[in-house]
């Protein structure tokens, strides 16, 4: 269990929940503002149904995304799980190639960066990331990573690390991590990207605003996608609803700064009408489409979590989240990432990670895009807890009361005293 | 209620919850002498009832729910009981919504929050309470299985304003309400993580600049008192304002 004392009482919660605690009505602002020429129940209404479809359909429309990125000359790998994926990434990247990586929680859910800094020159393209990586911290949120690092712990790094004479600004900071990074990409051999949405008519969308994805998969000579089976919806109109929504709910901006669209290996016909393949992109696309896990979600009834669109709007509420960041949750955060733990690491992990800390206050569904019921699924998984004798010791004794006397309290409440122990709600 | 009434239109319950009944006891002799006073004609079933099961179903133990359920629900019966008024928004969730989930169409029991029942005596005139001298402003917070769970906003709202009370939001309320802490087996499974949310939500209703803070449910109203005594928040439960200017 995660030592609950020690990490509410940690600079880096402190720091991380003050930005959040900050910065979460000028989000809600924004987000609004964002909305004014959107019908925002259409939109909701519009992503359910699109999710809903993709989900039942799955299998055929993997099988068709698959078909149709193929015959564009995109490499198409399944992996089962995150060892298999694993395996396949690193196939594909030799060891000692120059590597860059953009943001991508499926990146993350496999654990491939690990094994590429043993093997490989590795660089975090995304600021948050970059800093991330730097600091030798772990990412907590999955729009905003660092939010948890202060501007001061930066600085330093970055002048003992790369011998940098640097203020504490912001923008001097950032202008000299964005030269930096821009050298890297410059000279990768391999990028690296996640994808947001993947489109079953041949699309691979990938939403950024620093623009650092743009490059990542356009200059080097290999770019290696690595996505889930859940990210599959019809059609590239779908597609580009989501991306509406991601930038809507995880940034507050009506639209994100860049949304590339990937859909073969760049090519040419100019010479006398013979298709060439591999202009100014790279040579050789390759897409990892993982699912770790997702199926069996889908077989057991959770669907509900898989129609999420990755964009944290229900973290910044959430209390639990607010008072313990990454804690709550393994690779994915909240309550949502809860359940995530409980299909990829196990329900004991689950159970470790954050199962009983919701406090079932539905801040985060109803901040949802997609309206996902979290608590709900957090109180299904809770009952499977049970039934594996997965209990608290509180929960345990409350129990006792309850099936002796009737109520959570038993006999011990004293007249006029709050009881330490409130059994309840 | 006679017999006849009870044959012809059933019994209203006044199901004060576990946390009412063995800890916040006042709260219990409050709605009372409120519901009395409205001229509302209720039963009582003291250790007749139980536990309506919001605790044990948040926690996972599906078999036992089910049991506290049926258990509830022969009780009602044999009591003829067609409507509950209760003071504790998790059980109105909890009779209201996952009842009529478990039970279905057999569930045909009227359910009420104490603020509606209130609320319409006040409107109806049946609640007299003295004319307020100035208008005093607090602090009201929405409790999630109130507000949230169950769309109740705008009842105890309208109570505080006929007692004459000013309502400063804080930052986050109604659909957006802070969590007090308290749900979900938090307050009992995790205490430091809980005390920490209970001040997030002192702190924003410290930023309204008022001195009261009012709620109206147990479990929120015990987080507060707790966590108030490092916090300028005078904590009220809604029923307690309501007896300090009854007629
Ligand atoms: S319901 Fe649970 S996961 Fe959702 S915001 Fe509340 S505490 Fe967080
Ligand atoms: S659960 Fe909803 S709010 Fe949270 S990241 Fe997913 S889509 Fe966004």
């Amino acid at each position: 269990m995660t030592n609950l004392k020690k990490t509410l009482k940690s600079e880096r919660v402190k720091v991380g929940k003050e930005t959040v605690i900050e910065n979460y009505n000028n989000y809600l602002e924004n987000r609004k503002k964002s909305q004014k020429d959107v019908d925002v129940d259409k939109l909701k209404e519009e992503l359910k149904e699109i999710k809903k479809y993709s989900i039942e359909n799955l299998d055929e429309l993997k099988r068709k995304t698959i078909k149709n990125l193929k015959e564009q000359n995109i490499q198409v790998f399944e992996a089962k799980d995150a060892k298999e994926a694993r395996k396949i990434a690193l196939k594909l990247i030799p060891k000692g190639k120059k590597v860059v990586k953009s943001k991508s929680n499926v990146v993350n859910e496999i654990c491939l960066e690990r094994e590429l800094l043993k093997r490989n020159e590795f660089t975090e393209t995304d600021c948050g990331d970059f800093i991330i990586q730097i600091t030798e911290e772990k990412e907590c949120h999955p729009v905003s990573p660092a939010i948890h690092i202060p501007l001061e712990k930066i600085t330093e790094t970055i002048k003992e690390k790369f011998k940098a004479k640097l203020p504490n600004d912001p923008a001097k900071i950032t202008h000299w991590i964005r030269d930096y990074i821009k050298k890297k990409i410059f000279e990768a051999d391999i990028g690296i990207t996640g994808a947001n949405v993947l489109s079953a008519d041949g699309g691979i969308f990938i939403l950024e605003n620093e623009g650092n994805i743009s490059l990542v998969s356009r200059l080097p000579k290999k770019h290696i996608i690595i996505t889930s089976i859940d990210k599959i919806v019809p059609r590239t109109e779908d597609a580009v609803k989501i991306c509406k929504a991601a930038a809507i709910w995880g940034s507050g901006v009506p639209l994100p700064t860049y949304i590339n669209v990937i859909s073969s290996l760049s090519r040419t016909a100019d010479v006398q009408k013979n298709l060439i393949w591999g202009m100014y992109g790279p040579e050789e696309v390759s897409v990892i489409l993982i699912d770790n896990g997702r199926s069996e979600m889908i077989k057991e009834g959770f669907t509900e979590l898989l129609e999420c669109i990755n964009c944290g709007a229900c973290l910044f509420p959430c209390p639990i989240y607010r008072n313990i960041l990454d804690k709550y949750g393994f690779h994915y955060f909240g309550g949502r990432g809860v359940g995530m733990t409980v299909f990829q690491q196990g329900l004991k992990e689950g159970f470790k990670n954050g199962l009983y800390y919701c406090t079932t206050c539905e801040l985060c569904k109803q901040n949802c895009p997609m309206d996902i019921d979290i608590p709900k699924v957090i109180k299904e998984l809770r009952k499977r807890a049970v039934k594996n004798n997965l209990e608290t010791e509180t929960n345990s004794k409350m129990m006792d009361n309850i099936r002796t006397s009737g109520n959570p309290f038993g006999e011990d409440v004293k007249e006029g005293e709050i009881p330490d122990k409130l059994y309840c709600c | 209620m006679g017999i006849f009434d009870k044959i012809m239109g059933g019994n209203t319950l006044y199901y004060p919850g576990c946390m009412v009944k063995f800890v916040m006891k006042n709260l219990q002799d409050n709605y009372e002498e409120i519901l009395r006073k409205s001229g509302i004609d209720f039963i009582k079933l003291n250790d007749l009832e139980a536990c309506c099961g919001s605790p044990v179903l948040n926690a996972g133990y599906e078999r036992d729910f089910k049991t506290l359920a049926k258990k509830n629900l022969d009780i009602f019966k044999k009591h003829a009981v067609k409507k509950i008024i209760t003071s504790c928004p998790a059980c109105y969730k909890t009779f209201n919504k996952d009842y009529r989930e478990l039970i279905g169409e057999e569930w045909d029991v009227e359910v009420e929050h104490v603020t509606q029942t209130i609320y319409k005596a006040l409107r109806k005139g049946k609640l007299k309470i003295k004319n307020p001298e100035k208008r005093t402003k607090l602090t009201y917070h929405d409790p999630c299985h109130l507000g949230r769970h169950s769309g109740i906003y705008e009842e105890p709202r309208k109570i505080l304003e006929k007692l004459g009370y000013e309502i400063v939001d804080m930052k986050s309320s109604k659909e957006g309400a802070l969590c007090c802490g308290g749900g979900g087996g938090v307050r009992s499974n995790f205490s430091e993580l809980s005390n920490a949310i209970t001040k997030d939500l002192l702190e924003e209703a410290e930023d309204t600049k008022t001195t009261v803070l009012v709620t109206t449910c147990p479990m929120c109203d015990a987080c507060f008192l707790q966590g108030a005594k490092n916090s300028k928040m005078n904590v009220k439960e809604l029923s307690e304002l309501i007896i300090e200017k009854l007629e």
